[in-house]
């Protein structure tokens, strides 16, 4: 496929994948995840609450400091925080979810209608092969969200260093976000193990990464506005309202939700566009 | 089955409800919260210095109920030996004493000084609340204008509790009492009294000191003491330059080597030695944060200006303006000081260039506001009538410039008496009457206001034989001012008036 083929391939992927996303059962593996997204957030925006205190106030401690425990400090922090714990639920729990839709999607796709459970137990048949092989994802998201600006803090290093480190950090995320497009189709669809999974990509990659790359550009700024908000927290909680950036947060969670979906639909499409055009032998 | 379900349902809710965690944390987080909540509901209230009685009184019963949501003989005693718990007694403690405060700005200071009282006795145990309650207590009598309460508070303060916090540092609301309470008496004529007050503080340093204070809160404790022994004037200089010596071996006071040199600067100067000033100051100001900077300036200006040499006192303040590049209050005073300088030396164009420009680049502050008076008074005891009327005029356009442009209620008040005073100054009365009518109708609450009245009432009276307005203002004065004295007075004249007519 030419260059611009595979544009027009990613564009139509993610047309396909919005179109698919006012079919409610297709939601079924996101609600859950964000479900247990939700659950965290209320959890650190309520950890001085004796029912999670014991757990919530060492870790919001941990993350942000003695001062985080002050009343409104924590909904200051909130969106940080939450984007932090959310990286644990991501990495344990974000790859079942995208196998759960791919399969979901996948059938979608292929027969009109799909069942939720079928492809959970789909997912969870292949939960060790899921997060095995976006591993090294998950830990290099790690170090960038975590190692990076902790590093460059304690080298001291100035603002401007860590803004340009911060901007790098998330250009290498959406890189990464390319680099493993195919990785949960080749392991739910295509049945590999993560090995072979990691060994088909540069295939993959040879004859769609510029339909990976323009899916996920696609997908980012559909979903960049979402991101935008919680840079509002600070003036929510000066203006007087805090306990809203809960659902400044919220909002933000229900973006990640979208891109994930139409993530993990694109890359359905994506990869049996690109597997089509490896048997046809073009 | 289903009951099983049922059962394990409610216990894990009793759990979740009763929860395993910190209930003093949670505590915490709602009294912070509910405190944080009448903040906000109150900040424009508590910022206004014209609010009305009836809000004022809202905003300490909104107060007053976070305080009892949180009794103090609930959570004092738990404070003892539970830091979260002490959080909640700070917090419960700051409402009732802001509740006091308020209430004493609403009119009922009877009251407020009861409540004062009552929240030094229950937060005896947190004693930097009972200490909070004490300045809060001198601060709203300062602000009511009763400087004899004021005083009264500061020394039952500065007697009342030890120099040293809890956690081994200053407390430096000590301090500034012992201070204000030695300058009053020094004022008064009563010296022994000022020195038995920077005694008995130092004597509180002291002891603390010899019970082995943490390493990083000595440096500010021998520095105090320093500060307390000076004040006992030239008897204590010595000791207090062996205890300034202590901050400068101290490898933790590093923040603190500039305020040690400006005090050794500070002990030269009152010495005499204006050489070795001179040389301390220069090196503290190298140590001072930016905005400490023209202290030092100010001492070694100081030190060059007692020892007879006003050019060097006046190049000391024009590299301290020449340093500056954007206008600050630091600028502002070293122009204020150059101006002074000029005008003591018989250097009147250059002062006066001097005080225009503190005017033009800093229009809003006290010093600008003092510049204008002196452009005027100047010319004026040199019999210069011309000359004072047109700096009077200029010195008005500003000032009207600035009423029409700011919003600052502080700023507004002093503007306005500023321009009745400049008026007044040059006895130009109708105009004065007018600008001492309008900061009597803008600030009837205010010292200032009442002030103006009674004296453009005067000036109607006795300058313009104008008893209509004299009769208007004094009725307006009698049901208007906030204080029953001016009240009354204001009534009695009025009757004399009608009497008379």
């Amino acid at each position: 496929m030419s260059v611009f083929e595979q544009i027009a391939l990613g564009w139509a992927c993610v047309g396909a994948a919005v179109r698919r996303m006012f079919q409610p059962a297709l939601w079924t593996p996101w609600l859950l995840l964000g479900a247990v997204h939700l659950v965290l957030l209320l959890m650190i925006a309520g950890f001085a609450h004796p029912a999670v205190s014991a757990v919530m106030a060492p870790l919001v401690t941990a993350l942000a400091g003695a001062q985080v425990r002050h009343y409104p400090e924590v909904f200051r922090h909130l969106p940080e925080l939450q984007a932090q714990a959310a990286l644990i639920v991501d990495a344990l729990l974000g790859p079942l979810a995208a196998g759960a839709a791919v399969a979901l999607l996948a059938a979608a796709f292929e027969r009109g209608r799909a069942s939720p459970g079928d492809a959970i137990a789909h997912a969870l048949e292949r939960a060790g092969a899921l997060i095995v092989a976006l591993l090294p994802y998950t830990v290099i998201v790690f170090a960038i969200t975590f190692g990076l600006q902790g590093w460059l803090v304690e080298r001291g290093s100035a603002g401007l260093t860590r803004k340009l480190a911060q901007l790098a950090g998330a250009g290498g995320i959406v890189v990464l976000r390319v680099l493993f497009l195919y990785v949960v189709p080749l392991v739910v669809l295509g049945r590999q193990r993560p090995v072979e999974a990691w060994r088909e990509l540069p295939r993959m990659l040879e004859r769609g990464s510029v339909t990976a790359f323009t899916i996920v550009v696609l997908v980012s700024l559909v979903t960049a506005p979402f991101g935008v908000l919680t840079r509002f927290a600070p003036r929510l909680v000066d203006g007087g309202t805090p306990e809203a950036v809960v659902g400044l947060v919220a909002v933000q969670i229900a973006g990640g939700l979208i891109a994930a979906f139409l993530l993990a639909g694109a890359s359905v499409l994506a990869w049996q566009s690109i597997e089509i055009d490896v048997e046809s032998g073009w | 089955m289903v009951i099983r379900r049922a059962a394990a349902v409610v216990t894990l809710a009793a759990l979740l409800a009763g929860g395993c965690g910190s209930g003093p944390l949670w505590a915490r987080w709602r009294a912070e919260r509910d405190l944080w909540r009448a903040d906000r509901a109150t900040h424009a209230i508590a910022g206004d210095p014209h609010a009305a009685p009836a809000e004022l009184a809202g905003a300490a019963a909104r107060y007053r109920k976070v305080s009892e949501h949180w009794p103090a003989d609930v959570w004092v005693p738990r404070a003892v030996d539970d830091s979260l718990a002490a959080d909640v007694a700070r917090v419960s403690g700051r409402a009732a004493i802001r509740s006091a405060s308020l209430a004493w700005r609403a009119g009922n200071a009877a009251d407020a000084a009861i409540s004062f009282d009552a929240i030094e006795r229950a937060y005896a145990a947190v004693w930097p609340i009972a200490l909070e309650a004490g300045l809060a207590h001198a601060a709203a009598a300062e602000l009511g204008g009763d400087s004899t309460l004021a005083f009264a508070v500061r020394r039952h303060v500065a007697r009342g509790y030890p120099p040293v916090g809890p956690d081994g540092s200053l407390a430096k609301g000590v301090l500034d009492c012992a201070r204000a309470v030695a300058e009053a008496e020094r004022r008064a004529g009563h010296d022994a009294a000022a020195d038995s007050a920077w005694r008995a503080f130092a004597a509180g340093l002291e002891a603390a000191l010899a019970s082995g204070p943490a390493v990083d809160a000595r440096p500010a404790l021998w520095l105090a003491l320093a500060q307390a022994r000076a004040g006992t004037g030239a008897a204590g200089r010595a000791a207090a330059r062996a205890a300034l010596d202590q901050v400068l071996r101290d490898p933790h006071a590093t923040d603190l080597v500039g305020h040690a040199r400006l005090e050794l600067a500070e002990l030269a100067l009152a010495d005499g030695d204006f050489a070795r000033a001179v040389t301390l100051a220069r090196r503290a100001r190298l140590a001072l944060p930016w905005d400490r900077g023209l202290d030092a300036v100010v001492v070694e200006a100081s030190a060059w200006e007692r020892a007879g040499q006003r050019d060097s006192a006046l190049t000391t303040y024009g590299r301290a303006v020449d340093e500056h590049w954007a206008p600050d209050r630091q600028l502002t005073r070293a122009r204020a000081e150059r101006a002074r300088l000029f005008e003591e030396g018989g250097r009147w164009e250059e002062a006066r260039g001097e005080l225009h420009a503190l005017i033009a680049g800093d229009p809003l502050s006290d010093w600008a506001l003092q510049s204008m008076r002196r452009l005027v008074v100047h010319p004026l005891q040199r019999h210069e009538l011309e000359l004072a009327q047109l700096e009077l005029a200029w010195c008005i356009e500003r000032l009207d410039r600035t009423l029409a442009t700011v919003l600052d209620p502080g700023v507004l008040l002093a503007t306005r008496r500023t321009k009745a005073d400049l008026l007044l100054t040059v006895g130009s009365d109708h105009r004065a009457i007018e600008a001492l009518e309008d900061l009597w109708q803008h600030h009837p609450d205010t010292p200032d206001g009442v002030w103006a009245a009674f004296k453009a009432a005067e000036l109607a009276e006795q300058q313009l034989n104008d008893r209509t307005t004299a009769e208007r203002l004094y009725r307006e004065v009698a049901t208007r001012a906030p204080a029953g004295g001016d009240r009354r007075e204001a009534e009695n004249r009025r009757r004399r008036l009608a009497g008379g007519g």
